[in-house]
Protein backbone atom coordinates (compact mmCIF):
# COMPACT_ATOMS: atom_id res chain seq x y z
CA UNK A 1 0.00 0.00 0.00
CA UNK A 2 2.82 2.56 1.25
CA UNK A 3 4.28 1.34 -2.37
CA UNK A 4 1.47 2.33 -4.33
CA UNK A 5 1.09 5.48 -2.46
CA UNK A 6 4.49 6.51 -3.46
CA UNK A 7 3.66 5.14 -6.95
CA UNK A 8 0.21 7.27 -7.59
CA UNK A 9 2.67 10.32 -5.74
CA UNK A 10 5.63 9.77 -8.58
CA UNK A 11 2.94 9.81 -11.08
CA UNK A 12 0.75 13.14 -10.00
CA UNK A 13 4.23 15.12 -9.83
CA UNK A 14 4.77 13.86 -13.36
CA UNK A 15 1.47 13.85 -14.89
CA UNK A 16 0.55 17.63 -13.61
CA UNK A 17 4.62 18.64 -14.79
CA UNK A 18 4.10 16.90 -17.87
CA UNK A 19 0.31 18.83 -18.32
CA UNK A 20 2.23 22.54 -17.36
CA UNK A 21 5.18 21.76 -19.97
CA UNK A 22 2.87 20.02 -22.72
CA UNK A 23 -0.66 21.41 -22.22
CA UNK A 24 -1.63 24.47 -25.24
CA UNK A 25 -2.75 27.21 -23.13
CA UNK A 26 -3.10 29.20 -26.50
CA UNK A 27 -3.72 28.31 -29.86
CA UNK A 28 -5.08 30.37 -32.98
CA UNK A 29 -7.39 29.14 -35.70
CA UNK A 30 -5.02 29.27 -38.09
CA UNK A 31 -6.29 29.97 -41.91
CA UNK A 32 -4.55 28.89 -45.56
CA UNK A 33 -2.67 31.55 -46.33
CA UNK A 34 -3.84 32.62 -50.16
CA UNK A 35 -0.23 33.67 -51.32
CA UNK A 36 0.47 33.29 -55.06
CA UNK A 37 4.44 33.34 -56.70
CA UNK A 38 5.38 36.72 -59.09
CA UNK A 39 7.73 35.85 -61.77
CA UNK A 40 10.58 38.08 -60.55
CA UNK A 41 10.61 36.13 -57.44
CA UNK A 42 8.87 36.99 -53.92
CA UNK A 43 5.44 36.31 -52.83
CA UNK A 44 2.19 38.56 -53.34
CA UNK A 45 -0.76 38.05 -50.65
CA UNK A 46 -3.60 40.47 -50.25
CA UNK A 47 -5.25 41.50 -47.19
CA UNK A 48 -8.65 43.30 -46.32
CA UNK A 49 -10.23 45.64 -44.46
CA UNK A 50 -13.99 46.36 -44.86
CA UNK A 51 -15.15 50.16 -44.25
CA UNK A 52 -16.47 50.65 -41.71
CA UNK A 53 -17.18 47.46 -40.18
CA UNK A 54 -13.19 46.61 -39.40
CA UNK A 55 -12.76 49.88 -37.97
CA UNK A 56 -11.66 49.86 -34.35
CA UNK A 57 -12.46 53.61 -33.14
CA UNK A 58 -13.08 55.25 -30.45
CA UNK A 59 -14.80 59.08 -29.96
CA UNK A 60 -11.38 59.68 -28.19
CA UNK A 61 -9.77 59.01 -30.88
CA UNK A 62 -10.51 61.66 -32.57
CA UNK A 63 -9.57 64.24 -29.54
CA UNK A 64 -6.22 62.41 -29.70
CA UNK A 65 -5.83 63.11 -33.48
CA UNK A 66 -6.59 66.76 -32.80
CA UNK A 67 -4.11 67.42 -30.17
CA UNK A 68 -1.16 65.69 -31.67
CA UNK A 69 -1.87 65.96 -35.37
CA UNK A 70 -1.80 62.35 -36.02
CA UNK A 71 -4.25 60.46 -37.77
CA UNK A 72 -4.36 56.96 -35.60
CA UNK A 73 -6.38 53.97 -37.60
CA UNK A 74 -7.10 50.40 -35.82
CA UNK A 75 -8.35 47.98 -38.13
CA UNK A 76 -9.19 43.89 -38.11
CA UNK A 77 -7.32 42.24 -40.88
CA UNK A 78 -9.17 40.04 -43.41
CA UNK A 79 -7.50 37.39 -45.37
CA UNK A 80 -8.76 36.91 -49.29
CA UNK A 81 -11.73 34.86 -48.81
CA UNK A 82 -12.92 37.41 -46.16
CA UNK A 83 -11.64 35.50 -42.44
CA UNK A 84 -10.52 37.84 -39.59
CA UNK A 85 -7.39 37.09 -39.11
CA UNK A 86 -5.70 39.86 -37.41
CA UNK A 87 -5.30 43.44 -36.31
CA UNK A 88 -3.64 46.31 -37.93
CA UNK A 89 -2.76 49.71 -36.75
CA UNK A 90 -1.87 52.93 -38.74
CA UNK A 91 -0.32 56.13 -38.00
CA UNK A 92 -0.12 58.38 -39.83
CA UNK A 93 2.43 61.75 -39.20
CA UNK A 94 1.71 65.17 -41.43
CA UNK A 95 5.04 66.68 -41.76
CA UNK A 96 4.46 68.99 -44.56
CA UNK A 97 2.87 68.08 -48.20
CA UNK A 98 4.55 64.40 -47.09
CA UNK A 99 2.51 61.91 -44.61
CA UNK A 100 5.39 59.43 -42.71
CA UNK A 101 3.18 56.41 -42.18
CA UNK A 102 3.76 53.82 -39.86
CA UNK A 103 2.00 50.26 -40.27
CA UNK A 104 1.46 47.22 -38.03
CA UNK A 105 -0.58 44.17 -39.24
CA UNK A 106 0.00 41.28 -37.01
CA UNK A 107 -1.62 38.04 -36.97
CA UNK A 108 -1.78 36.08 -34.02
CA UNK A 109 -1.23 32.51 -35.97
CA UNK A 110 2.05 33.46 -37.83
CA UNK A 111 3.53 36.52 -36.66
CA UNK A 112 3.80 40.62 -37.08
CA UNK A 113 5.12 43.10 -39.73
CA UNK A 114 6.00 46.67 -39.34
CA UNK A 115 6.20 49.04 -42.35
CA UNK A 116 7.24 52.73 -43.36
CA UNK A 117 6.46 54.85 -46.07
CA UNK A 118 6.60 58.60 -46.89
CA UNK A 119 4.05 59.77 -49.28
CA UNK A 120 0.93 61.60 -49.62
CA UNK A 121 -0.74 59.78 -47.22
CA UNK A 122 -4.44 59.74 -46.75
CA UNK A 123 -5.72 63.19 -47.26
CA UNK A 124 -4.67 62.54 -50.81
CA UNK A 125 -6.86 59.46 -50.65
CA UNK A 126 -9.81 61.88 -49.15
CA UNK A 127 -9.03 64.84 -51.38
CA UNK A 128 -8.93 62.70 -54.32
CA UNK A 129 -12.63 61.05 -53.37
CA UNK A 130 -13.97 64.56 -52.96
CA UNK A 131 -12.97 65.46 -56.26
CA UNK A 132 -14.80 63.03 -57.52
CA UNK A 133 -17.79 65.13 -56.09
CA UNK A 134 -19.10 62.61 -53.45
CA UNK A 135 -20.82 63.73 -50.33
CA UNK A 136 -21.65 62.14 -47.17
CA UNK A 137 -24.26 59.36 -46.99
CA UNK A 138 -24.02 58.91 -50.70
CA UNK A 139 -23.20 55.40 -52.50
CA UNK A 140 -21.80 54.96 -56.11
CA UNK A 141 -22.50 52.00 -58.44
CA UNK A 142 -19.20 52.13 -59.83
CA UNK A 143 -16.51 51.85 -56.86
CA UNK A 144 -13.58 54.11 -57.12
CA UNK A 145 -9.79 52.89 -56.77
CA UNK A 146 -7.43 54.40 -55.27
CA UNK A 147 -3.79 53.19 -55.08
CA UNK A 148 -1.25 54.96 -52.27
CA UNK A 149 1.52 56.09 -54.74
CA UNK A 150 4.54 55.12 -52.53
CA UNK A 151 4.97 51.45 -51.51
CA UNK A 152 5.30 50.98 -47.69
CA UNK A 153 8.34 48.90 -46.86
CA UNK A 154 8.84 46.58 -43.64
CA UNK A 155 11.68 47.80 -41.16
CA UNK A 156 11.11 44.60 -38.86
CA UNK A 157 8.76 41.30 -39.13
CA UNK A 158 8.74 37.99 -36.86
CA UNK A 159 7.28 34.69 -36.67
CA UNK A 160 6.77 33.48 -40.06
CA UNK A 161 7.46 36.58 -41.34
CA UNK A 162 10.82 37.25 -40.03
CA UNK A 163 13.46 37.19 -42.77
CA UNK A 164 11.64 38.61 -45.65
CA UNK A 165 11.32 41.47 -46.77
CA UNK A 166 7.49 43.13 -47.54
CA UNK A 167 5.97 46.58 -49.76
CA UNK A 168 3.15 46.79 -48.81
CA UNK A 169 0.66 48.79 -51.48
CA UNK A 170 -2.91 50.65 -50.14
CA UNK A 171 -5.88 50.65 -52.60
CA UNK A 172 -8.76 52.16 -51.16
CA UNK A 173 -11.69 50.69 -53.16
CA UNK A 174 -14.46 53.32 -51.99
CA UNK A 175 -18.23 52.97 -52.73
CA UNK A 176 -19.51 55.61 -51.00
CA UNK A 177 -19.08 57.69 -47.85
CA UNK A 178 -20.86 57.12 -44.46
CA UNK A 179 -23.57 59.92 -42.79
CA UNK A 180 -19.94 61.52 -40.57
CA UNK A 181 -17.72 61.70 -44.69
CA UNK A 182 -16.18 58.36 -43.19
CA UNK A 183 -14.83 56.09 -46.37
CA UNK A 184 -17.08 52.65 -46.82
CA UNK A 185 -15.94 50.15 -49.23
CA UNK A 186 -12.49 48.25 -48.85
CA UNK A 187 -9.17 48.87 -47.92
CA UNK A 188 -6.75 46.15 -50.06
CA UNK A 189 -3.31 45.90 -48.40
CA UNK A 190 -1.26 44.28 -51.00
CA UNK A 191 1.62 43.00 -49.71
CA UNK A 192 4.66 41.52 -51.97
CA UNK A 193 7.33 39.89 -49.82
CA UNK A 194 10.68 38.48 -50.68
CA UNK A 195 12.98 36.86 -48.56
CA UNK A 196 15.93 38.68 -47.53
CA UNK A 197 19.22 39.01 -48.63
CA UNK B 1 -10.31 -1.30 -3.07
CA UNK B 2 -7.54 0.34 -0.56
CA UNK B 3 -4.94 -0.62 -3.27
CA UNK B 4 -6.92 1.84 -5.70
CA UNK B 5 -7.86 4.35 -2.80
CA UNK B 6 -3.47 4.61 -2.00
CA UNK B 7 -2.93 4.76 -5.67
CA UNK B 8 -5.39 7.78 -6.26
CA UNK B 9 -4.52 9.79 -2.66
CA UNK B 10 -1.01 9.52 -3.71
CA UNK B 11 -2.04 10.89 -7.52
CA UNK B 12 -3.78 13.55 -5.74
CA UNK B 13 -1.09 14.19 -3.50
CA UNK B 14 1.75 14.03 -6.06
CA UNK B 15 -0.29 16.43 -8.18
CA UNK B 16 -0.87 19.14 -5.46
CA UNK B 17 2.90 19.28 -4.81
CA UNK B 18 3.51 20.18 -8.59
CA UNK B 19 1.06 22.53 -8.73
CA UNK B 20 2.60 24.12 -5.77
CA UNK B 21 6.02 23.85 -6.34
CA UNK B 22 4.60 25.83 -9.94
CA UNK B 23 2.84 28.01 -8.31
CA UNK B 24 6.29 29.18 -6.84
CA UNK B 25 8.60 28.57 -9.56
CA UNK B 26 11.63 30.39 -9.32
CA UNK B 27 11.79 29.69 -13.03
CA UNK B 28 9.00 31.45 -14.12
CA UNK B 29 9.37 34.61 -12.00
CA UNK B 30 10.04 38.32 -13.60
CA UNK B 31 14.01 38.33 -13.96
CA UNK B 32 14.75 41.62 -16.26
CA UNK B 33 15.55 45.05 -14.06
CA UNK B 34 14.56 48.59 -15.19
CA UNK B 35 16.31 50.30 -18.28
CA UNK B 36 19.29 52.53 -16.78
CA UNK B 37 18.99 56.18 -18.16
CA UNK B 38 16.37 55.46 -20.70
CA UNK B 39 16.28 58.69 -23.16
CA UNK B 40 12.26 57.82 -23.49
CA UNK B 41 10.80 57.25 -20.07
CA UNK B 42 6.79 56.55 -21.48
CA UNK B 43 4.01 56.38 -18.63
CA UNK B 44 0.34 55.03 -18.77
CA UNK B 45 -2.34 54.08 -17.08
CA UNK B 46 -4.84 51.73 -17.41
CA UNK B 47 -7.82 54.13 -16.40
CA UNK B 48 -8.31 57.81 -16.72
CA UNK B 49 -7.40 59.95 -19.83
CA UNK B 50 -4.23 57.78 -20.43
CA UNK B 51 -6.32 54.63 -22.13
CA UNK B 52 -8.67 56.17 -25.32
CA UNK B 53 -9.20 52.61 -26.86
CA UNK B 54 -9.13 49.03 -25.43
CA UNK B 55 -10.78 45.99 -26.45
CA UNK B 56 -10.37 42.12 -26.26
CA UNK B 57 -12.72 39.05 -26.26
CA UNK B 58 -14.63 40.43 -22.81
CA UNK B 59 -12.42 37.70 -21.01
CA UNK B 60 -9.95 39.84 -19.74
CA UNK B 61 -10.12 41.66 -16.31
CA UNK B 62 -8.75 44.51 -18.20
CA UNK B 63 -11.52 47.76 -19.32
CA UNK B 64 -13.26 48.15 -22.28
CA UNK B 65 -12.85 51.42 -23.86
CA UNK B 66 -14.67 52.89 -25.24
CA UNK B 67 -17.95 50.64 -23.78
CA UNK B 68 -19.85 50.09 -27.14
CA UNK B 69 -16.26 49.44 -28.86
CA UNK B 70 -15.99 46.42 -31.28
CA UNK B 71 -14.75 43.11 -29.62
CA UNK B 72 -12.29 40.90 -31.24
CA UNK B 73 -14.53 37.51 -30.87
CA UNK B 74 -13.25 35.91 -34.17
CA UNK B 75 -11.43 32.92 -34.26
CA UNK B 76 -8.75 34.50 -35.65
CA UNK B 77 -8.01 37.20 -32.69
CA UNK B 78 -9.41 35.92 -29.74
CA UNK B 79 -7.31 36.31 -26.93
CA UNK B 80 -5.77 39.27 -28.40
CA UNK B 81 -5.49 42.68 -26.93
CA UNK B 82 -5.89 46.40 -28.81
CA UNK B 83 -4.86 49.66 -26.67
CA UNK B 84 -4.35 52.98 -27.37
CA UNK B 85 -3.09 55.67 -25.14
CA UNK B 86 -1.46 58.64 -24.64
CA UNK B 87 1.63 57.89 -23.13
CA UNK B 88 3.03 60.47 -20.72
CA UNK B 89 6.72 61.77 -20.82
CA UNK B 90 8.43 64.45 -18.75
CA UNK B 91 10.88 65.52 -21.64
CA UNK B 92 7.97 65.65 -24.10
CA UNK B 93 5.44 68.48 -23.56
CA UNK B 94 2.58 66.57 -25.13
CA UNK B 95 1.42 63.00 -24.75
CA UNK B 96 2.83 60.85 -27.11
CA UNK B 97 0.33 58.50 -29.11
CA UNK B 98 0.96 54.77 -29.14
CA UNK B 99 -1.01 51.47 -30.21
CA UNK B 100 -0.61 48.16 -28.20
CA UNK B 101 -1.38 45.00 -29.66
CA UNK B 102 -0.29 41.78 -26.86
CA UNK B 103 -1.09 38.39 -28.31
CA UNK B 104 -0.49 35.66 -25.86
CA UNK B 105 2.47 32.99 -27.07
CA UNK B 106 1.37 29.72 -28.01
CA UNK B 107 4.74 28.69 -26.51
CA UNK B 108 3.64 29.91 -22.99
CA UNK B 109 4.25 26.88 -20.58
CA UNK B 110 4.80 27.16 -16.65
CA UNK B 111 7.21 24.90 -15.92
CA UNK B 112 9.85 27.16 -17.40
CA UNK B 113 8.97 30.19 -19.37
CA UNK B 114 5.66 31.25 -17.85
CA UNK B 115 2.92 33.37 -19.36
CA UNK B 116 4.09 34.79 -22.12
CA UNK B 117 2.84 37.62 -24.75
CA UNK B 118 4.10 39.42 -27.38
CA UNK B 119 3.77 42.44 -26.99
CA UNK B 120 3.39 44.73 -30.31
CA UNK B 121 4.05 48.87 -29.99
CA UNK B 122 3.36 51.91 -32.59
CA UNK B 123 4.67 54.62 -30.77
CA UNK B 124 4.05 57.92 -32.64
CA UNK B 125 5.80 61.00 -31.42
CA UNK B 126 4.36 64.60 -32.96
CA UNK B 127 6.55 66.35 -34.75
CA UNK B 128 9.37 63.31 -34.80
CA UNK B 129 8.28 60.11 -35.95
CA UNK B 130 7.17 56.30 -35.32
CA UNK B 131 8.70 53.76 -33.41
CA UNK B 132 8.25 50.16 -33.24
CA UNK B 133 8.59 47.96 -29.81
CA UNK B 134 8.71 44.37 -29.81
CA UNK B 135 8.29 42.72 -26.11
CA UNK B 136 8.46 39.25 -25.04
CA UNK B 137 6.85 39.54 -21.79
CA UNK B 138 6.56 37.15 -19.11
CA UNK B 139 2.77 37.84 -17.42
CA UNK B 140 2.65 34.87 -15.24
CA UNK B 141 3.71 36.89 -11.80
CA UNK B 142 0.81 39.48 -12.43
CA UNK B 143 -1.39 36.47 -13.43
CA UNK B 144 -0.29 34.48 -10.26
CA UNK B 145 -1.00 37.38 -8.01
CA UNK B 146 -4.61 38.69 -9.13
CA UNK B 147 -5.76 35.86 -10.53
CA UNK B 148 -5.00 32.37 -9.02
CA UNK B 149 -4.27 34.27 -5.20
CA UNK B 150 -6.88 36.57 -5.11
CA UNK B 151 -9.61 35.72 -7.47
CA UNK B 152 -9.20 31.79 -7.12
CA UNK B 153 -7.62 31.24 -3.68
CA UNK B 154 -9.41 33.80 -2.01
CA UNK B 155 -6.67 36.09 -0.72
CA UNK B 156 -5.88 39.59 0.03
CA UNK B 157 -3.48 41.33 -3.08
CA UNK B 158 -2.08 43.39 -0.24
CA UNK B 159 -0.12 46.40 -1.06
CA UNK B 160 1.21 47.65 -4.21
CA UNK B 161 3.53 45.60 -6.20
CA UNK B 162 5.62 46.30 -9.27
CA UNK B 163 6.65 44.07 -11.94
CA UNK B 164 9.42 44.03 -14.46
CA UNK B 165 8.01 41.43 -17.49
CA UNK B 166 10.08 41.76 -20.08
CA UNK B 167 12.30 38.86 -21.17
CA UNK B 168 13.14 39.15 -24.67
CA UNK B 169 12.88 39.14 -27.68
CA UNK B 170 16.69 40.66 -27.10
CA UNK B 171 18.61 39.84 -23.46
CA UNK B 172 15.69 40.27 -21.72
CA UNK B 173 14.73 43.45 -23.00
CA UNK B 174 12.44 44.07 -26.09
CA UNK B 175 13.80 45.44 -29.88
CA UNK B 176 13.16 48.90 -30.99
CA UNK B 177 12.92 49.58 -34.61
CA UNK B 178 12.81 53.59 -35.70
CA UNK B 179 10.32 53.60 -38.35
CA UNK B 180 9.40 56.83 -39.73
CA UNK B 181 10.58 60.63 -39.34
CA UNK B 182 13.70 61.95 -37.27
CA UNK B 183 13.85 57.53 -35.59
CA UNK B 184 13.90 55.99 -39.21
CA UNK B 185 16.85 54.21 -39.37
CA UNK B 186 17.26 53.71 -35.63
CA UNK B 187 17.65 50.39 -33.46
CA UNK B 188 17.21 50.49 -29.59
CA UNK B 189 15.96 48.37 -26.29
CA UNK B 190 13.15 48.66 -23.96
CA UNK B 191 12.05 47.11 -20.70
CA UNK B 192 8.49 47.40 -19.17
CA UNK B 193 7.62 48.32 -15.52
CA UNK B 194 3.96 47.00 -13.89
CA UNK B 195 2.39 48.70 -11.23
CA UNK B 196 -0.08 47.41 -9.49
CA UNK B 197 -1.93 49.43 -6.65
CA UNK B 198 -4.83 47.08 -5.93
CA UNK B 199 -6.46 44.24 -7.16
CA UNK B 200 -10.37 43.37 -6.29
CA UNK B 201 -11.18 41.72 -9.72
CA UNK B 202 -9.98 43.95 -12.11
CA UNK B 203 -6.34 46.06 -13.42
CA UNK B 204 -7.95 49.13 -13.52
CA UNK B 205 -4.99 50.38 -11.25
CA UNK B 206 -2.52 49.04 -13.27
CA UNK B 207 0.41 51.65 -14.44
CA UNK B 208 2.80 51.12 -16.85
CA UNK B 209 6.24 52.47 -17.58
CA UNK B 210 8.08 51.41 -21.19
CA UNK B 211 11.54 52.99 -20.81
CA UNK B 212 13.18 53.16 -24.48
CA UNK B 213 17.00 53.48 -25.18
CA UNK B 214 17.89 54.26 -28.85
CA UNK B 215 21.93 53.02 -29.85
CA UNK B 216 23.27 53.67 -33.07
CA UNK B 217 24.63 50.26 -33.21
CA UNK B 218 21.36 49.06 -32.32
CA UNK B 219 22.68 46.94 -28.82
CA UNK B 220 23.18 48.82 -26.09
CA UNK B 221 23.29 46.25 -23.56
Amino acid sequence: MKRLLQLGFILGLAGTFALAWFAPIFEYTRYRSATSVVANGGRVEQFLVHLPVDRIESPAGAEVARDTGLRLSHYKLRDAEGNVIGLAARHELQTGATAQTAWLLTIPSRGAIALAASGPGEGAIEAEVAARGLTAGQSIDQPLSIDSSQPARSVSATGEFSGIDFELVETWVVTGLDEDGGIRGTLRLNTIGRRST
Amino acid sequence: MKYVLSLVAGLILGAAAAVAMLYFNPLTQSQSVPLGNPELSLEYGLSGADIWLSTHDNQLDIPVVPGDVSLLFEDGIRGTWLSAYRLRADSRPVPVPATRISIPSPESELLRSGFLVEDYWLISEPGAGSLFVHAESNQWPLLRDTLVSVDWLGRDYGGPRKYDPTRGPANAAAEVFGLTGTYAGARGRARERLSLESYDGGLASLSGQLMIRMAANGDDD
